[in-house]
């Protein structure tokens, strides 16, 4: 591999990246410091399968192809491969090769954790890309959004400690992180839904998701086909939330009557860029079902 | 090289800048001419790129020939007034309005059928001072709030172009819009207007988290002044808690010598712990960037000590109440195990302070990649991490701090100096610390889980421990009624 003099090229691959475009120039700039332009003659190996993924690499030109047991994936210009296992720290086994000789963009792994941790808005839009990329997937989406296996009843009172037990139990946020979760039970925001009506309108914009406390919603496609059935301890709105924007295209109906706790999106997106290791682990578990969707490990709704 | 800076732009760079603007992809040409303008290089941007089919191109590049002042584009800009596209049409009036503004032009514009471009001409007259101030004024901030986002955006890009005084009463009202591209052209307008009666509304926007950003750097545009008002606010209750939070990010920005020592003072002042943690982040950029920042060294180790002994007042806690669960498993319920992990992660931030006032004080990164090594997946790191901190750390604060560290990676045996009275009494006392500890979740989980336990010796301890709110109140009224029909 040949790597060529540093210059504001990286700087301009990374900015014509959807998500990466709106994040402020001087942080655009701090991660462009870190990654390189590489010239890759065909047929080299950018990743072998016995390697974790540590750098995630943007196709400027030529071809690769990206192997992971059966699944073959290929890569042209403008695509970007290594993001989500970056993110989710999966084990090895993607192969990423170049099939004809190519220019490619390397952003160290390691660097992008370490940005996202000094500038918050880098990690949001990192979450809001894996929220993009899991809504594509449905299945792998309620996977996410899901609820324990074993959903244990809530005490009658939905006061600040069972608040706190309800957000406790939500297998996508990560337990360890408590004192974010404790922020996030801070405000009261306990509501009722009744039987059949929708918690949002597809074109209404996602102010908040909703932590399901007792009862059920179904999750419905653009064209009312049914994904699936959320219960207790599930965040339906939680991708919506995070990439921002409307709710739509996916409906959200209770399907028995639902008691849940609504999640402002800007009270949870300040606690998320608080706590940046309650981000990241969100981030790292959101990518996982991005992957195992990929894979075809998840099942179905 | 600061992190603000972008590596120097060399010919072939530049080669490749220029190459992109051919681009049929708009958002690679948009990357491009932001590039550009970022280096300073607005005069290479060809004039020609005006014709470009893509109407947010066409706006980009008018936005940068305005900037760069390229009166060599006039002409093109002028043809642009009949563009089919509303939105480049006020973009070339703003244009020209600004590199050679002329009276007809504008007074023919301000009455465009088009509202956007009629307010942005207006704006354009009164800035010029060709039009009575106040029925001018009254009549754009009529427009505010009317649910027509292009005329408010309109009309706030042009007085962004315009930062006259004249201005700043359509600007004030513009501030309180509701759509968020209105509120970045405002308050980049405010940016440069910079007059105090702009503070307050911009404080407000802090809250924002789409315009947060904006009004941070605006706010931080006004100096001294500006840094006067924020550590105001900073230091008075009534300010509300939403806008306080933002204000260490505000002041971080403010390139005064004085800004760091400033919040260093109000740190041991500082009531709100998330507050505390802000400033200590922001003191962290500034001593990043700016290793040899003089930093009072005094008030760094009062706030390291205070630290250490949060951390290890919430260490015993955590150990107690562990302990409890040893001896008699039956007692870990679900509050317990909220409870414990709750004191745990707040332990681990306190670790995480230290981490950052050792920085400060060091003037150097060594500790943060100590910590971070402390926290890697790998034992070999975190022992070599552990080896450094105790090479680096001077007793007495090294042990305190190693015994800290070895708690939370749960890897050396509870130090003795730790104990607390073993058995029931060990754990009464730490049950009325956490009740009064001023931490409204963990005394609300204690006073439940002791009332699940039937601790009705703690009975007295719930009914003096005060309220942090009204729902706070219910929790500890609800296990006091619980213990209370046990003695029953």
């Amino acid at each position: 591999m040949r790597e060529l003099s540093p210059s504001v090229v990286p700087l301009l691959h990374l900015r014509t990246l959807a998500f990466l475009r709106e994040l402020p120039a001087y942080q655009l700039t701090a991660l462009a410091r870190e990654a390189e332009e590489l010239v890759v003659p065909r047929g080299t190996v950018l990743r072998s399968e016995r390697e974790p993924a540590q750098n995630v690499y943007v196709i400027l030109e030529g071809t690769a192809e990206a192997r992971r047991g059966e699944s073959v994936r290929r890569l042209g210009p403008g695509d970007e491969e290594g993001l989500l296992d970056v993110l989710a720290g999966e084990a090895a086994g993607t192969r990423v090769r170049a099939e004809t000789d190519s220019v490619v963009l390397c952003v160290d792994g390691e660097a992008l954790r370490t940005q996202s941790e000094r500038y918050a808005a880098l990690l949001l839009q990192l979450l809001g890309e894996v929220a993009r990329r899991l809504e594509k997937r449905p299945s792998a989406l309620l996977a996410a959004l899901a609820g324990p296996s074993e959903p244990r009843p809530l005490g009658p009172e939905l006061d600040r400690v069972g608040r706190l037990l309800a957000l406790h139990r939500v297998p996508i946020f990560p337990s360890e992180n408590m004192d974010a979760l404790a922020e996030l039970a801070g405000p009261r925001s306990e509501l009722e839904i009744p039987a059949g009506e929708a918690l949002w309108g597809p074109g209404s914009p996602a102010r908040a998701c909703y932590v399901l406390c007792r009862g059920a919603v179904r999750i419905m496609g653009e064209t009312g086909e049914e994904i699936g059935v959320l219960r207790q301890g599930s965040v339906p709105g939680l991708t919506q939330v995070l990439r921002g924007g409307a709710y739509g295209p996916l409906r959200a109906e209770a399907d028995l009557p639902v008691v849940a706790l609504s999640l402002e999106r800007e009270v949870f997106l300040d606690v998320v860029e608080d706590d940046f290791e309650l981000g990241w682990s969100l981030l790292a578990g959101l990518a996982s079902h991005v992957l195992s969707a990929d894979l075809g490990l998840t099942e179905g709704g | 090289m600061g992190v603000r800076e972008f590596p120097a732009l060399d010919v072939a760079s530049l080669e490749s800048l220029l190459a992109t603007l051919n681009s049929p992809d708009e958002q690679r040409v948009a990357a491009a001419l932001d590039v550009l303008q970022d280096q300073g290089k607005e005069s290479v941007v060809p004039a020609l790129l005006l014709y470009h089919p893509s109407s947010t191109v066409v706006i980009r590049t008018l936005e940068i020939f305005q900037s760069g002042r390229r009166e060599d584009a006039m002409p093109l800009a002028e043809h642009l007034l009949e563009h089919r596209d509303a939105r480049v049409r006020v973009a070339a009036l703003r244009m020209m309005s600004v590199l050679r503004p002329e009276r007809s032009l504008l007074e023919r514009a301000s009455d465009d059928p088009d509202p956007s471009i009629a307010a942005a001409a207006r704006v354009a007259l009164l800035a010029c001072g060709w039009v009575d101030v106040e029925p001018t004024c009254r009549s754009l901030m009529s427009a505010v709030g009317r649910g027509d986002e292009s005329v408010e955006r309109a009309m706030a890009a042009a007085v962004r172009s315009h930062p006259h005084g004249a201005v700043e009463p359509v600007l004030l009202e513009l501030l309180s819009a509701d759509d968020t591209e209105t509120l970045q052209e405002a308050i980049t307008a405010a940016a440069r207007l910079r007059s105090p009666g702009l503070l307050t509304p911009l404080m407000q926007l802090l809250p924002r988290r789409a315009v947060r950003e904006e009004a941070r750097s605006a706010l931080a545009a006004f100096g001294p002044v500006g840094l006067a008002r924020m550590m105001e606010a900073l230091r008075d209750p009534e300010v509300p808690i939403s806008v306080r939070r933002h204000l260490p990010g505000a002041v971080a920005l403010v390139g005064s010598p004085q800004a760091p020592s400033l919040l260093l003072d109000h740190l041991p002042d500082e009531p709100d712990g998330s507050i505390r943690f802000k400033i200590l982040r922001a003191l962290g950029r500034w001593r990043n960037e700016q290793p040899d920042l003089p930093l009072d060294r005094r008030l760094l180790g009062d706030a390291l000590e205070q630290a250490l002994s949060t951390g290890y007042r919430l260490m015993e806690w955590r150990r107690t109440l562990e302990r409890m669960t040893e001896r008699s498993p039956g007692r870990r319920s679900e509050l317990h195990v909220v409870l414990v992990a709750l004191l745990r992660n707040k332990e681990d931030h306190s670790l995480e302070r230290i981490f950052r006032l050792l920085n400060l004080q060091s003037g150097s990164e060594e500790f943060q990649r100590i910590y971070l090594g402390l926290h890697s997946p790998r034992p070999a790191t975190r022992v070599g991490s552990r080896e450094l901190l105790h090479h680096l750390v001077l007793p007495p604060m090294r042990h305190h701090l190693l015994v800290l560290v070895d708690d939370l990676q749960g890897e050396a045996p509870r130090p003795a100096a730790l104990e607390r009275p073993r058995g029931r009494a060990g754990d009464l006392a730490v049950f009325e610390d956490l009740l009064g500890s001023g931490m409204e979740s963990v005394s609300a989980l204690a006073a439940l889980h002791a009332a699940e336990l039937g601790l009705r010796s703690l009975a007295n301890a719930i009914d003096a421990c005060q309220p942090r709110s009204e729902e706070h109140a219910r929790t500890l009224a609800t296990a006091r009624a619980a213990l209370g029909a046990e003695v029953t």
